[in-house]
């Protein structure tokens, strides 16, 4: 028995309809701790290298953390794991909601799916009891009307897990809903599940998790939830969620917007989280065990209707929203919705979206080609395309496979204002002077997101240790300084190993993050869970490991793979920002190699980004090591 | 007679000032912005995403008028 653990992996091959249950190896407990760490290994080991990211030998893989389902703040996340349609490397997202938790109760700390079922169907967990549905009624349903219609006909007590008609079309960017707005958003993990004909899982675990000292856990978990409530930003921060930061993201200008033309617009006043309390709110949703809820469920009406919704967080305010030029918060709201309807990540969603509107805007694509007129400010135009990419109807087709892709196929110098890393679209933050934050953008092991490493107040702090005070009040744009290039990697890696831990403990970071809730928490409750003691630097040694096992997987399954890999896009490496605190500055192609060679130098990987052997086997990761000369960065593109 | 200010801050603050104690106590002899206490006591307000003081959302130019809680939010990255 593994303390923390529902103590089974869950194996369904479904091209067999062969369901298999077997033990959770202790080595991989105590060497990854779960997630993402269980999420990394499974993949080196038993992804077929070279395997088609929509092909069945792929991997679908969701896995818990040891503190997933546990008594304590915000125990509730899951994490995915897949080849990535959208980048060819690794792959993986995570959600919060209730599944994961379910999952540990029905007696499965991690489910792998593997192969393609013949119909369309879906996956049904009862505790022991797994069964491989048809499910050919709810191909073509909407995620949110599917799960509707799920838990209306299962009961309350499943948590579900659903595509769309994205994720059933082979969208580079699909996404996996659950609870009515909760997204695995990221690197086209819905697309991963469409591919293997499966429209949903829904699981009820009704059991229990081995805890080594429950009588401690309680004692601990009432302490914890004392402690966040007790830190004077408890009632505070809840409110408006993540959307709280639209203002100062805009202050230092950093707001993607237009495209990424620019990185501030003067209307943020109007799509900030004050914007959503007066206009939208109805309640605050949260997850498993949350004493901070930052979902904000509210009714959107706008010209082309009312909708309920859970959104818009801030990254969907940024992307669907000023890098669009939208500056309604409704009609941001209700392109969420359509957007988690459809099955689309709202992130890669508006950056495509608004590629497309400047393609049209440049005389690249035209009027035929998209299917009406579009323009940035204008909801119709973004519905239209969400429309036509979930269905690949028209322009859909092109935009299909990402803004990467779409540049590509397209060419005429539009690969200029594609904005992604590796083929994973760039999430909210414009960075031409926040060369940290550029860093953590290049060398994120997904792509450009941004919850892999947050670094933009050390930019704005200065590398120096010196600090600015250019702000005299708020909303108000003043110049800031440019930002040294020099000295930037050990704040990205360190964030690097930090933030993603929480993803391998199966919890949410916001309250350690946000909160202050201290880390000595986290040490005593993984020791009264789990039995084993592990100090945060330990942890965070795991976290380093399974860091070079996601570079390593990248380096293994795409062609060339290497520095080239890691740059940003021609806008943010060399076109100066125009307007706003940050007019003028950009960062060069030199400036980046620079960022990059401290960077790799830093993690022990040669000049190319690729880990050097000695490196691996530093980290105990010998059998990967040793098999490193066949990797396909080695061959060409 | 003086304010007293307890002041906590974010780990998004205190993972970029290392040598800042998550809890600060001053006592103040009059009414002061959020932005002028902050930079009192070292923190630089652009660092600041938002703050709460006693549970509602103060914007830097908001006054401190009495004894109270204030927690500095440093930046988050959403979703």
């Amino acid at each position: 028995m593994l303390n923390g653990y529902a103590g089974t992996i869950l194996r369904i091959d479904l091209t067999n309809e062969k369901i298999e249950k077997q033990p959770l190896p202790a080595e991989l407990a105590e060497n990854f701790i779960g997630g993402r760490g269980f999420v990394a290994k499974t993949l080196f080991d038993e992804l077929p290298a070279g395997a088609d990211p929509l092909g069945p030998e792929n991997l679908f893989i969701a896995a818990s953390g040891p503190l997933s389902g546990q008594f304590m703040p915000a125990s509730g996340k899951t994490h995915f794991g897949c080849k990535s349609p959208a980048t060819g490397g690794y792959g993986d997202s995570n959600l919060g909601g209730h599944f994961g938790p379910a999952l540990k109760y029905a007696g499965y700390d991690m489910m792998i799916l593997t192969g393609r079922a013949a119909v369309p169907s879906m996956i049904v967990i009862e505790d022991e009891k797994v069964t491989l549905e048809p499910a050919g009624d709810l191909w073509g349903m909407g995620s949110l009307s599917a799960e509707t219609r799920l838990k209306a006909e299962m009961g309350e007590d499943f948590q579900i897990l659903t595509i769309g008609p994205a994720g059933e079309n082979g969208i580079a960017f699909a996404c996996i809903t659950h609870d009515f707005g909760r997204q695995a958003g990221r690197v086209g993990i819905g697309s991963v599940l469409g591919s293997k004909n499966i429209k949903a899982v829904a699981v009820k675990g009704t059991g229990s998790i081995p805890v080594n000292d429950p009588k401690a856990l309680l004692e601990e978990g009432k302490r914890a939830y004392r402690d966040v409530r007790a830190k004077p930003g408890f009632t505070g921060w809840t409110p408006e969620g993540t959307a709280g930061i639209t203002d100062w993201v805009t202050r230092v200008g950093a707001l993607p917007t237009k495209n990424f033309q620019t990185s501030y617009w003067d209307r943020h006043a109007k799509i900030n989280g004050a914007a959503i309390l007066r206009e939208l709110k109805i309640t605050d949703k949260g997850c498993y065990c949350c004493p901070t809820p930052c979902g904000k469920y509210g009714k959107a009406k706008t010209g082309l209707g009312e909708v309920y919704v859970e959104g818009p967080e801030f990254e969907t305010i940024s992307l669907l929203g000023s890098n669009c030029l939208i500056d309604e918060i409704s009609e941001i709201a209700y392109a969420n919705y359509v957007c988690d309807e459809l099955g689309l990540d709202t992130i890669s969603a508006g950056v495509v979206c608004s590629w497309a509107i400047e393609c049209y805007e440049k005389g690249l694509l035209d009027r035929e080609a998209i299917g009406k007129d579009v323009q940035f400010g204008d909801l119709a135009s973004v519905v239209h395309l969400l429309e036509c990419i979930a269905r690949r109807e028209g322009v859909g087709d092109l935009l299909a496979g990402g803004v990467k892709s779409a540049a590509q196929k397209l060419g005429q110098g539009s690969e200029a204002f594609a904005i992604h890393v590796k083929g994973l679209e760039w999430s909210g933050y414009e960075c031409r002077n926040a060369p940290g934050m550029m860093l953590a953008y290049m060398t994120s092991d997904i792509g450009a997101h941004h919850a892999r490493a947050w670094v933009l107040g050390h930019d704005l702090a200065g590398s120096s240790g010196s600090v600015h005070d250019l702000i005299s009040s708020e909303g108000e744009a003043e110049p800031l300084p440019k930002s040294e290039v020099v000295g930037r990697a050990a704040n990205v890696i360190a964030s690097q190993h930090l933030r993603p831990l929480f993803d391998l403990l199966g919890i949410c970071r916001l309250q350690f993050m946000e909160l202050g809730f201290e880390v000595e928490h986290y040490e005593r409750l993984y020791e009264v869970v789990t039995g084993r003691r592990m100090s945060w630097e330990e942890m965070l040694s795991v976290s380093e490991k399974v860091w070079q096992l996601t570079r390593s997987i990248s380096a293994r399954e795409i062609p060339g793979f290497g520095r080239s890999w890691d740059y940003p896009p021609e806008r943010l490496m060399g076109e100066p920002v125009p307007d706003g605190p940050n007019q003028g500055h950009c960062i060069t192609r030199k400036e980046v190699d620079i960022l990059l060679d401290e960077y790799y130098a830093m993690r022990g990987w040669d000049a190319n980004g690729i880990p050097k052997a000695e490196t691996l086997r530093q980290f105990g990761l010998e059998e990967i090591a040793a098999g490193m000369d066949n990797w396909a960065c080695h061959r060409a593109a | 007679m003086m304010i007293t200010i307890n002041v906590q801050l974010s780990e998004g603050i205190r993972c970029i000032l290392k040598e800042t104690p998550s809890t600060v106590v001053v006592q103040i002899p009059e009414p002061m912005t959020v932005k002028q206490l902050a930079l009192d006591i070292g923190i630089p307000p652009i660092l600041i995403a938002f703050a709460i003081a006693d549970g509602e959302k103060k914007s830097l130019d908001d006054v401190v008028e009495s004894d109270a809680s204030i927690h500095f939010f440093g930046t988050m990255a959403g979703g």
